[in-house]
């Protein structure tokens, strides 16, 4: 097992009566790109804050790099980057100056402006007042902020919201350089599936503050395999009849599920049945989009 | 703390707010130089009576008005654009960011004080005083202004902190600091009224109180305990603070 970067355990955020974040045990390890994924309000962001410290647990625990984030704060934030729900920038200063007025207190090279610059391709606008940036400009100057201090740990929530299509293709990219190049793991969160599966190789779904998924991308992908469906006039004997033959298939609201696994097996299963005489109605292949997964998972009130 | 200052510097040196400092010494200067400064039976304490004029309109309304015109605006740039949560994931310590901001604006109110006295030294130079300058009297005034301060930047700090509109402390501020023109008046109550000391501890006696503060012990509690009071509440609120 690899180093475990991020552990929560049983970690609990109440505002008033509502749990907020209810038992969160999240565990990211070294050199992962764990896609935090959740519908809106779902405590992502609560939770980003309380592992930057930023808000107080009403209960459980966080070790980043194994130390306690209540005892060993600043070792800890040293070595995170983090870049939370909307860019942080202070209107009246330049990009330049910025990203200086982080740098100061980081004890970063002066070298490392230049450098996060050029990656996120501000080199061009570092001159200009970030009062006048677009959204998308700012977003890509919080990715160069958190990059600034050569961090181990990237903590990234949301950071495609408002770039443009190749904005987000960029960021992408850069996202999925960084573990290779530089051994940095990254936490993103995003509302949206389709941005953690291009990125993500671990996924954590929460929905209304719990946990309800976490495991890698593939085990993620193989719920959406897809099945083929039978409707038959009489499933139950069916289903017992392929059971004695040594087909085991699922039973569910009088349809016969068969895993999609070989052309051979289903044609064998149909021959069986009707060489039984049961009348075959339909045969249709049913398959889930990881979409829809998701919102199985996290229930269609969460809304997307 | 080094590298706080230096980024916070940066910070208040790119906006314009600090270009405040020179409106009320400005303002003084003008009235040291005008026809109401001219008390010719006064001839022996020129420099102190022009002090006293000139502290008038500084530290009345002014100097208590700046403690929180400073204090709101350099907590806005951080309200404003998100700063708070970018600097405070930062390895830096939250007390050591809330006291950075504290002595980033008491040092601004020391520039103000500074540049009175230039004030003070042009309207002498203009009128022709005695060279003979009471330089204890003049330091004690300012410094004296400075300390009286420094309990108004704690509570300013505090709900410039608290609240991200700018309007909201600033209305705290003025409303304490208006009734200073009614309680300067009253002999019973404005050694109690912390809004108040910065002229109550600023106004020159005369030369034969040399050197030592015009005020009461009465005052220094006022002013200390106020002190305490407001950093320390603020302290706490601020190390608490969930952004």
């Amino acid at each position: 097992m690899s180093n475990v970067i991020i552990e929560t355990n049983k970690l609990t955020k109440t505002f008033g009566k509502k749990n907020v974040v209810d038992n969160v045990d999240l565990k990211v390890r070294q050199g992962e790109i764990y896609g935090f994924l959740g519908p809106n309000g779902a405590g992502k962001t609560t939770t980003i804050r309380m592992l930057l410290g930023l808000a107080r647990p009403t209960k459980g625990s966080i070790h980043i790099f194994g130390k306690d984030i209540q005892q060993e704060k600043y070792s800890i934030l040293k070595k995170v980057g983090s870049l939370v729900e909307y860019p942080s920038y202070y209107g009246h200063l330049n990009a330049y100056e910025n990203l200086e007025a982080v740098r100061i207190l980081l004890d970063a090279p002066k070298s490392k402006i230049d450098e996060v610059l050029s990656i996120v391709r501000l080199t061009k606008e570092a001159k200009r007042p970030v009062r006048g940036f677009s959204l998308g400009m700012k977003q890509r100057l919080g990715i160069a902020t958190a990059l600034l201090g050569n961090p181990e740990l990237l903590i990234l929530d949301e950071p495609t919201n408002g770039l443009d299509p190749s904005g987000i293709i960029e960021i992408r990219e850069l996202i999925k350089s960084m573990p290779k190049e530089h051994g940095i793991t990254i936490i993103i969160s995003s509302h949206l599936l389709s941005e953690i599966d291009q990125m993500a190789t671990q996924v954590g779904i929460i929905s209304q503050g719990q946990m309800i998924f976490q495991d890698s991308l593939s085990k993620l992908r193989e719920r959406s395999k897809s099945k083929i469906k039978l409707t038959v006039n009489r499933a139950e004997s069916a289903w017992k009849t392929l059971l004695s033959h040594g087909y085991t298939t699922e039973l569910m609201q009088k349809n016969l599920f068969i895993n999609n696994d070989s052309d051979d097996q289903i044609a064998k299963i149909i021959k069986l049945l009707v060489q039984n005489d049961f009348s075959i109605y339909r045969a249709e292949e049913e398959k889930k989009s990881l979409e829809e997964i998701f919102l199985d998972l996290i229930g269609l009130e969460g809304g997307l | 703390m080094g590298k706080l200052f230096h980024s916070e510097f940066l910070k208040l040196r790119k906006s314009s707010i600090w270009l405040l400092i020179f409106v009320s010494p400005i303002l003084s200067l003008l009235l040291g130089l005008s026809e109401l400064n001219k008390f010719p039976d006064l001839e022996r304490e020129q420099w102190i009576s022009a002090l006293g004029i000139m502290t008038i309109s500084h530290a009345v309304l002014f100097l208590p008005l700046l403690t929180g015109v400073f204090s709101g605006f350099i907590c806005r740039y951080e309200h404003v654009g998100g700063g708070w949560k970018q600097l405070l994931s930062l390895p830096v310590s939250r007390c050591n960011v809330y006291f950075m901001k504290i002595i980033i604006v008491s040092l601004l109110i020391a520039l103000t004080q500074l540049l009175f006295i230039t004030g003070l030294f042009i309207v002498g130079y203009v009128n022709g005083y005695p060279t003979d300058i009471p330089w204890s009297v003049i330091t004690t005034s300012v410094l004296g202004g400075w300390i009286a301060c420094l309990p108004l930047i704690s509570l300013q700090m505090f709900v410039s902190v608290a609240w991200s509109s700018f309007a909201a402390p600033f209305a705290v501020n003025v409303i304490f600091t208006i009734p200073n023109i009614l309680i300067i008046n009253s002999e019973k109550f404005s050694p109690f009224y912390p809004w108040l000391q910065p002229f109550l501890l600023m106004t020159p006696n005369s030369v034969e109180s040399f050197g030592a503060f015009s005020g009461s012990a009465a005052q220094f509690v006022v002013v200390f305990g106020s002190l305490m009071l407001f950093l320390g509440s603020g302290f706490w609120y601020f190390s608490r603070k969930e952004i």
